[in-house]
């Protein structure tokens, strides 16, 4: 089975932060950045702004880096799941990661990660830019495809491109 | 949360951390006597690369503060790291048992019934401004990380530099 | 505001009660208590026994824990009946309590079957059974111990370390016998043979001689007599589930499922009291070890107090301090190896380590004087038996080069 992913355009962010109240209000049912899953990075010197979420592995180093097993994946979604209990706080995942969106509850210690909220992330609908996107990989790679050859014919239909 | 991250993988078995740790303590306690590297409170175990680093994580639901029957682990008061008090460890190898780092390590201690063994472990260089191991460590296997969150963020801002650059191309 | 009750307040309890404080600061919490003393650690009783530990030291936690706001604690009282109907639980000087949600964490007694039950017998499982067996063993009493697991042993190496010579007899072929390989426990047994401590396997106690003064000889079942002042019996524990509603009794436990709920709603049940599933043969049973109460009490307070969280079931372990000679014994180990296990022994002087592989995922780790390792085996065999194996294979283990 393929992986879908919450895929992250951005060119489209505008940092408006509906994303990380979204996923905390769903997850926690209270709007707080510092409980969502996924994370504006801002860059208020250059004026840019990109959400960080989990980019579901293929090779997941944090799973790799639990010593407890405390990750599970949902068999039919393949959406990560925590296993709270066999948790012991230990923060190898949190170091492991190499995206830094695996961050430590405040009040459970255990490590928030993206769930794909049920298949339908709250994130991705509430996003007003569509910079965020549930998809698989292979769709991303063909819309990515197809964005840049649209740009080229774009660019050669204005005469800038000699074809 | 205490300042320490460890990465296996990058550690190549030079050996600084512990004679850092050693030294440390050999200072802190004024303790001079021949076997003062054996003073040092973390392991790396080889012999060739990766490492198995048994150094403690400092679990914020730490499995041997459950299992220790004596009381003498327990997370401290600021509930920064998980603290020994030797004084009440009474050698029965619980910890030993359920540390999934093995990071508790074996101290002799000589008298005292029934305490022929007591154990030894990090205390984050609670009287230090840096882990000593992190300070020396020259491949970033362990890392002062301030702490865990700020660790996370520093990497999603690395990331996300990338990200947006390439987005206004 | 969440009425709590707590019946019974030891490892579990206290674990439960902390749960609960950090996660509902609303709620009122009230514990019954058997004994008086503030609740300590049952695993030091035999140090304490050998004079290795004080009263203080063995306290679980100091005295104002009992005292927070929102707290209160029965001392000295047990509670005899639970009506989950009409939330309320009688206690034995006939006072009430109402709750909305109960854990049930009464722990065990140790097992005295009624033949030998008597002046002269006891179990070790309070600090007066201890300061018994100290007094009389330090008077001179020739001690004996029937029962030869974790506790049996520890008992007698702590009346070897008081300079008595105790008598261990053991009904099976072996000592620590369901924690340890026939090659493990004659390394055990010969370092308390050692030490003074007399072991006769594989014969039974099957009457208790007493005459005018008490207790004076132990009956065998091979047909010798032992003398015998004091014989304290160390053959498990049973849980304590007097009073508790019937539809909530397991085999012989309390059975619970996995957020530790019995099949009454608003009652849970953790420690030596509950009846869990065994990771290692997958039957319900009571797995009665300390850091097991510590993780199924935390779990219970969660979910009382409106979490959810999962026991995963337990894995039987065990550590021990053999005077000087260190034992761990984790998951499957010496009963029920079949065709689909593999074994990979190796000795050194002083030390032997036993890994037992299921299908070719670790399962069981028996080590003995060479321990040091055994958290990074433990963890290991946990995520083998929770499906998930380790992908990333710690550094090369001791024991398991080439």
């Amino acid at each position: 089975m393929e992986q879908r992913f919450v895929n992250v355009d951005a060119k489209l962010c505008t940092g408006c932060a509906m994303c990380e109240l979204a996923c905390s209000y769903h997850h926690e049912g209270c709007y707080s950045p510092r409980l969502s899953r996924v994370r504006l990075v801002r860059f208020e010197d250059r004026g840019f702004s990109v959400p960080a979420t989990c980019a579901y592995c293929e090779r997941p180093i944090c799973e790799e880096a639990c010593p407890t097993a405390a990750f599970a994946h949902d068999p039919a979604t393949g959406a990560a799941r925590v296993h709270e209990a066999r948790c012991i706080g230990c923060k190898e995942c949190v170091n492991a990661c190499p995206l830094g969106v695996i961050d430590l509850h405040p009040v459970h210690g255990t490590p928030m990660r993206c769930d794909l909220c049920d298949g339908d992330p709250a994130c991705v609908k509430l996003c007003p830019t569509g910079a965020l996107a549930l998809q698989l990989v292979s769709d991303a790679v063909r819309d990515k495809r197809r964005a840049v050859q649209t740009a080229r014919i774009r660019l050669a239909e204005a005469g800038g491109l000699e074809s | 949360m205490p300042a320490l991250g460890v990465n296996e993988p990058a550690c190549t078995l030079c050996g600084r951390c512990l004679v850092a740790c050693a030294a440390g303590r050999a200072v802190l306690t004024g303790a001079l006597d021949p076997a003062w590297l054996e003073q040092s409170l973390l392991r790396v175990d080889g012999p060739a690369p990766p490492a198995h680093i048994r150094l403690c994580r400092h679990c914020l639901t730490a499995p041997c503060v459950d299992a220790c029957v004596a009381r003498a682990l327990r997370r401290d008061a600021a509930g920064d790291a998980v603290s020994l008090d030797s004084s009440r460890c009474v050698g029965c190898y619980s910890c030993v048992m359920e540390c999934p780092f093995s990071a508790p390590l074996a101290r002799a201690v000589s008298g005292n019934a029934g305490r022929g063994t007591v154990i030894a472990k990090c205390d984050g260089c609670a009287q230090l401004p840096e882990p000593l191991c992190a300070a020396v460590c020259p491949t970033g296997a362990i890392r002062a990380a301030g702490d865990a969150r700020s660790a996370s963020s520093r990497a999603r801002r690395r990331r996300a530099v990338g990200l947006g650059l390439a987005g206004h191309r | 505001m969440t009425r709590y009750l707590i019946v019974g307040l030891n490892v579990a309890g206290i674990a439960a009660m902390k749960a609960i404080r950090e996660l509902d600061r609303a709620g009122r919490i009230v514990a019954v208590s058997g004994e008086s003393h503030l609740p300590y650690s049952r695993v030091l009783l035999p140090r304490y026994l050998a004079g290795g530990a004080v009263r203080e030291e063995m306290s679980l936690e100091p005295a104002d824990f009992y005292r927070a706001e929102g707290t209160r604690v029965i001392w000295g009282r047990r509670v005899v009946a639970l009506d989950h109907e009409r939330r309320e639980a009688a206690l034995d000087d006939g006072t009430t309590i109402d709750f909305d949600r109960a854990l049930i964490a009464a722990g065990g007694s140790p097992i005295i079957p009624g033949h030998l039950a008597g002046p002269g017998v006891t179990g070790l499982r309070t600090l007066e059974d201890a300061v018994l067996i100290r007094e009389r063993a330090s008077a001179g009493t020739r001690v004996c111990i029937g029962g030869a697991g974790p506790v049996g042993v520890k008992t007698a190496c702590a009346l070897a370390e008081l300079g008595v010579r105790p008598a261990l007899i053991v009904a099976s072929g072996r000592i620590l016998s369901q924690i340890a390989d026939p090659e493990a426990a004659s390394l055990a047994q010969r370092r308390l043979e050692l030490h003074g401590v007399e072991v006769r396997l594989g014969t039974d106690i099957s009457r208790a001689l007493r005459g005018r003064a008490g207790l004076e000889a132990l009956q065998l079942s091979d047909g010798t007599a032992v003398p015998c002042g004091l014989l304290v019996l160390c053959k498990g524990v049973t849980p304590n589930v007097a009073g508790m509603p019937s539809a909530v009794h397991g085999r012989s436990g309390i059975a619970v499922d996995g957020m530790m709920a019995t099949r009454m709603s608003g009652l849970y049940a953790a420690g030596d009291a509950a009846e869990t599933r065994d990771l290692i043969d997958g039957q319900t049973k009571v797995t009665a070890i300390f850091p097991n109460a510590a993780a199924q009490g935390r779990i219970a307070g969660k979910n009382m107090a409106g979490a959810t969280a999962v026991f995963d079931g337990s894995l039987p372990r065990n550590a021990l301090d053999l005077l000087g000679l260190p034992l761990i014994s984790i998951g499957l180990v010496a009963a029920g190896l079949d065709a689909r296990h593999a074994v990979r022994a190796t000795r050194t002087a002083g030390s032997y380590r036993k890994l037992v592989y299921r299908d070719g995922l670790l399962v069981g780790a028996l080590l003995v004087g060479e321990v040091m390792d055994a958290g990074v085996l433990q963890a290991r065999i946990r995520r083998n038996l929770a499906g998930s194996p380790g992908l990333r294979e710690p550094g090369q283990l001791m024991g398991e080069a080439g």
